[in-house]
């Protein structure tokens, strides 16, 4: 956007959130993953060869080369980690929020996961002559996650807060106007953008690839990544693509397949608006979102979308273009159901 | 996209739909390559029949406005582009009738007698110089 952007966070703000952001989530990963590199390398003469990768519920029951340790350790220390940087900075721009800060934590807490396993893994195969000797990995794995926990809360904590500016007002072009007997609907499909979708689509991929590593070898967990992997299959495709209509009877979105879908009463509106808002630093992200301060949304893209204030609940947001002039629309339905709660045929102009 | 229909006039209620579709083309809102929701959608939407709707869609595609494709519906053709361009000068030509009390419809009757290619035309509308 340009400099007449009113929402996006103040420079000096958004230059210590990025620096902090590109420490825990590029830097910490690195750091971690070359001096547990160097741990890993400087171990192998001791370790047994074959060594244990996998562990089944009966004791060690793969077996592979240790350098397995050093893939899994690169993939998931090095790479995960700087994936999610590069994604979260594309999408973030210039408009910082929790979800940002959030996904920083995570990526130096994934390093640390990974190095932990790796390193943890062959530490109890040392000086053994034979593999199979290998005692249970538990307290390996309990170590590993509670590892992620700690420099994931230490991550975020050293990042600064940064609490999104909230979306400014777009000026409706032109009120709707609606005469006596006249039916008047707005119609509107929002669509995630083309490199939103390429986003995800590249995440999905990379998420697969780690799934398939983590069955092929044995690792302990993989399972949880394919469960994932089927519940994001599902979530992209009730989520790529909402249909918004406004008729006199009020509100409605929902999936292009039918589902989720959000019905809003013309009483239980109390107005209407178009706003400009910023996914990330308002709602940490695309597609059916709640933010921080308690908006629930369909936030597909930046900028303009419908805001419907409801009664007695928090407002309702969809990103849409020509949000302009369907919330004027909305509005005129809402002030004239509130002038005549049991007139059907009055008339209603926007402000 | 805005839609308005009124059951009460004589106007046929596919043409109030394919008026509404034109006015959003005029206005920007509706772009070459847009694709207008389904039918069903906006027959839906405004509790009258789907084919009451296609029949509106119809209507446009042979204006040229829009094309129609099995499994792709309507699209705002390419060929709509130009009547985004038209806009300013219809809203100056209406304001400029209706500033010496020509209605709209008288208007459209006579743009549409124009189109007949008379080679002589009787109303020198174009050439008359108006101060508003």
């Amino acid at each position: 956007m340009t400099i007449h952007d009113l929402t996006r966070t103040p420079p000096s703000l958004l230059r210590r959130a990025r620096r902090a952001f590109l420490i825990v989530s590029v830097a910490v990963p690195i750091a971690i993953t070359a001096a547990a590199t160097a741990v890993l390398l400087s171990w192998l003469p001791s370790l047994p060869d074959p060594v244990v990768i996998h562990w089944g519920l009966d004791g060690a029951d793969g077996f592979g080369p240790a350098m397995t340790y050093l893939w899994l350790l690169l993939l998931i220390g090095l790479g995960l980690p700087a994936l999610s940087a590069v994604v979260t900075l594309a999408s973030v721009g210039a408009h910082w929020g929790g979800a940002a800060r959030l996904m920083g934590a995570l990526a130096a807490g994934m390093s640390a996961f990974a190095a932990v396993l790796a390193l943890g893994s062959l530490a109890i195969q040392r000086g053994l002559a034979d593999a199979a000797e290998t005692p249970g990995v538990g307290g390996v794995a309990a170590g590993s996650f509670g590892a992620m926990l700690l420099v994931s809360a230490a991550a975020w904590a050293v990042q600064p807060r940064v609490r999104p500016e909230p979306g400014r007002t777009l000026e409706p072009r032109h009120a709707v106007h609606v005469a006596d007997g006249e039916r008047v609907v707005w119609l509107g499909t929002t669509t995630m953008p083309r490199p939103a979708l390429f986003a995800v689509i590249a995440l999905f991929l990379a998420l697969a690839a780690l799934a398939a590593f983590m069955l092929g070898t044995g690792v302990e967990g993989g399972w949880v990544v394919l469960l994932s992997l089927v519940l994001i299959a599902l979530g992209m495709s009730t989520a790529t693509a909402f249909r918004v209509r406004i008729t006199p009877e009020g509100f409605e979105a929902r999936s292009l397949v039918g589902w989720p879908r959000t019905v809003i009463p013309i009483a239980d509106i109390a107005s209407a608006r178009a706003v400009d808002i910023s996914p990330f630093g308002e709602f940490g992200g695309w597609g059916w979102r709640v933010a921080v301060d308690g908006r629930t949304g369909i936030v597909m893209r930046r900028g303009a979308a419908i805001e419907v204030s409801r009664r007695g609940r928090r407002p309702f947001i969809v990103t849409i273009d020509g949000a302009q002039e369907a919330a004027a629309l909305l509005q005129a339905y809402a002030a004239r159901a509130a002038a005549e709660p049991n007139a059907q045929n009055t008339e209603g102009t926007a402000p | 996209m805005l839609i308005r229909v009124d059951a009460d006039t004589s106007r046929p209620l596919y043409d109030q739909v394919a008026a509404s579709i034109r006015i959003d083309i005029l206005a920007g809102e509706l772009a070459p390559g847009d694709r207008l929701p389904p039918a069903r959608e906006v027959a839906g939407a405004l509790e009258i029949n789907q084919h009451t709707v296609l029949h509106a869609y119809q209507r446009l595609r042979d204006e040229g406005l829009v094309d129609l494709r099995r499994g792709r519906g309507a699209v705002v053709a390419a060929s709509a582009a130009p009547l985004a361009e038209l806009a300013h000068d219809i809203d100056e030509l209406v304001r400029r009738a209706a500033a010496l009390g020509v209605s709209a419809d008288t208007l459209a009757g006579i743009v549409r007698s124009h189109r007949d290619a008379r080679p002589a035309p009787s109303a020198p509308v174009h050439t008359e110089e108006v101060s508003p």
